[in-house]
């Protein structure tokens, strides 16, 4: 009786301590990483209770005008963006760079992936349009404001107005696109070529600019992939890989030996990177949570612009190619980043892929890997359930150490364990196994949240984005069976502990609802192991008892 | 230190560690191990003793009474 209470005790501790570390980690997480999505939300509303608010037209107009006035604040800060001195280099972001290019004059081409678009004012890259994922690389801040990568800057305004607002001759000779401008005395050639893994070659030549410090955009932030995961510009250096988040609030110089900078979030980037190391990156904030990265270059440059996914093969295929052909290593891969627990998180992610290339589908390749890694964990658990089940036939006797020692517990147990170390059945696993399993289930949920080859990848029937949330929630309430069946095949005489399994089922069913589908689906399957493995040593120790 | 930690693994045993299976193979457990053992070394010493301890408490270890 006096256990139960002290049970409900823990229960409630429990509970609290729970609640209050999620409602920790979300103000934390809504306070140090503001989500674009809730503010996009946050209008919308704000635009309903307007409209219905003019629908019951008498009903407080005063209320009205106030919310009218931050409709219209909050749609300045997206269409117009503050004026930003840059000291040299001057971005120029005004009214005049959206009237300079109404984006109609255009080239399109269509390559495998999608489609890519080209300005012939001022030979900008517009859109790089990813069909999988329907997404366009470059964002709706850079279309609203007329800043497209591939762009340069000077430190003379005027010359920067007339690189780029003015239209450039344009010719294509298959995969080469030539973009030219020969104006007062100035020439510059930016030469685009189209290669099958993704990025695109670019080449610029310019005459005139020699006294003049020059830049090129490679990087302007295009939107969140939700909370997780780093957003804002990238520079990698030939040390180290340096992150800076968009909400910044002055402008940063980076200087070093730079092998390519621009700007990611968690499935995308936009980078440039030079064949020979640049020395200056400068990260301008420009908006909120928006900035453009740009590189200040010589007056011929000749490198590459990739705008794409971060997919692991293809970044590795980008790298080794111009380990190949420049002899430096960009290790553009270093860009997923795995977490915490990235030493454990890579390989799993590297066998999650290595199952991919053959079974072609991710939702079955992670059923395979949590078949692995209980297949390395299966000694283990093996173990300790037989144990389990001898420990069963010891029962009487361990009733009896209970009443002998009622009233010192610590001498119960202290007597207990020696039984089982005499007899040579512990039916406790141990607390390594189970504290190993934290890291490993921290890495794989990491891996699922990153992994951009997860997004968009579909599973069977319902499933159709194994990185997004399941849309009827039948795998986490699935999961959520799963855990009361295991515990109902499990054999354990606590009945204290059944119910707090029973609870923990309801508890995680309602946590595991909007996880990605992916790590659902990783729980689920080494729910349904763990039920079969505890079913077949069931069945074997009842054979073992009746031969007895 | 020394109070943190021992108030933190405390924490862990009243709160947390019910909603595990009982799981330890030894006596005292790995938490009150690692409580006694901070307690008796320090801080750094018992709590390097302690992760020692989870090390060894695994399914290929006998098991029994271990104190610090």
């Amino acid at each position: 009786m006096n256990n139960d209470q002290d049970m409900q005790k823990r229960t409630m501790l429990f509970f609290v301590a729970v609640s209050i570390l999620m409602i920790g980690f979300a103000m934390f997480s809504s306070y140090f990483f503001p989500n674009k999505e809730q503010k996009q939300e946050n209008q919308q509303e704000i635009v309903e209770t307007k409209s219905a608010q003019t629908a019951q037209a008498d009903n407080n107009s005063s209320n009205t005008t106030t919310v009218e006035k931050t409709t219209q604040t909050e749609k300045k800060t997206v269409t117009q963006s503050k004026y930003v001195s840059t000291g040299n280099f001057d971005l120029l972001l005004n009214q005049q760079r959206i009237s300079a290019d109404d984006l109609k004059d255009t080239v399109v081409i269509n390559v495998p992936y999608g489609k890519i678009q080209f300005s012939k004012i001022g030979a900008r890259v517009i859109s790089i349009y990813l069909k999988k994922y329907n997404v366009d690389v470059i964002g709706e801040y850079s279309k609203a404001n007329r800043i497209f990568p591939a762009e340069i800057i000077t430190t003379n305004p005027e010359l920067t107005k007339l690189i780029n607002f003015s239209k450039y001759d344009f010719k294509q000779d298959g995969k080469k696109l030539v973009f030219k401008l020969e104006k007062n005395g100035i020439s510059v050639i930016k030469t685009f070529v189209l290669n099958d893994t993704g990025e695109l070659t670019l080449n610029i030549q310019t005459k005139g600019l020699e006294n003049l410090g020059i830049a090129l955009i490679d990087g302007i932030s295009f939107g969140e992939e939700g909370s997780y995961g780093h957003s804002g510009a990238i520079i990698k250096t030939d040390k180290d890989l340096i992150k800076i988040d968009s909400d910044i609030e002055k402008e940063e110089i980076i200087r070093g030996k730079i092998l390519w900078s621009g700007v990611e979030n968690k499935y995308f980037m936009q980078i440039f990177a030079n064949h020979k190391p640049l020395n200056t990156v400068h990260v301008v904030p420009v908006a909120e949570n928006k900035t453009v990265t740009f590189v200040e270059i010589p007056p011929n440059i000749d490198g590459f612009f990739f705008g794409g996914a971060k997919l692991y093969s293809l970044l590795g295929e980008i790298t080794e190619k111009y380990q190949k052909e420049w002899g430096v290593n960009l290790a553009l891969r270093e860009t997923i980043d795995f977490g915490i627990f990235g030493i454990l998180g890579k390989p799993l992610f590297i066998i999650l892929h290595f199952i991919y290339n053959y079974v072609h589908n991710w939702g079955l390749a992670i059923i395979i890997l949590t078949i692995l890694l209980r297949l390395v964990l299966f000694p283990l658990n093996h173990k300790s359930l037989k144990a389990m089940k001898k420990m069963a036939d010891l029962a009487p006797e361990i009733e009896k150490i209970r009443k002998q020692y009622a009233k010192d517990p610590q001498k119960m147990q202290a007597e207990i364990m020696k039984l089982y170390s005499e007899a040579g059945a512990n039916p406790m696993s141990g607390c390594l196994p189970i504290v190993a399993q934290i890291p490993i289930f921290i890495a794989l949920y990491n891996v699922l949240m990153v992994s951009v080859e997860l997004k968009n990848a579909p599973f069977i029937l319902w499933i159709h984005d194994l990185s997004d949330k399941d849309p009827y929630y039948i795998l986490p309430i699935l999961m959520g069976l799963s855990m009361i069946a295991q515990q109902w095949i499990t054999p354990s005489s606590d009945k204290n502990q059944k119910m707090i399994m029973y609870v923990m089922a309801g508890v995680f069913t309602f946590l595991f609802m909007n996880f990605p589908a992916g790590l659902v689906l990783y729980w689920l399957t080494n729910n349904i192991l763990g039920i079969i493995q505890s079913f077949i040593i069931n069945k074997q120790m009842g054979r073992y008892k009746a031969k007895k | 230190m020394k109070k943190v930690l021992i108030s933190f693994i405390k924490f862990y045993k009243k709160a947390i560690s019910p909603f595990f299976p009982n799981s330890c193979r030894y006596y005292p457990t790995c938490s009150e191990y690692a409580v006694q053992s901070i307690e008796k070394y320090g801080a750094l010493k018992g709590f390097l003793k302690a992760i020692w301890r989870i090390l060894r408490c695994n399914p290929f270890s006998k098991g029994g009474i271990d104190k610090p």
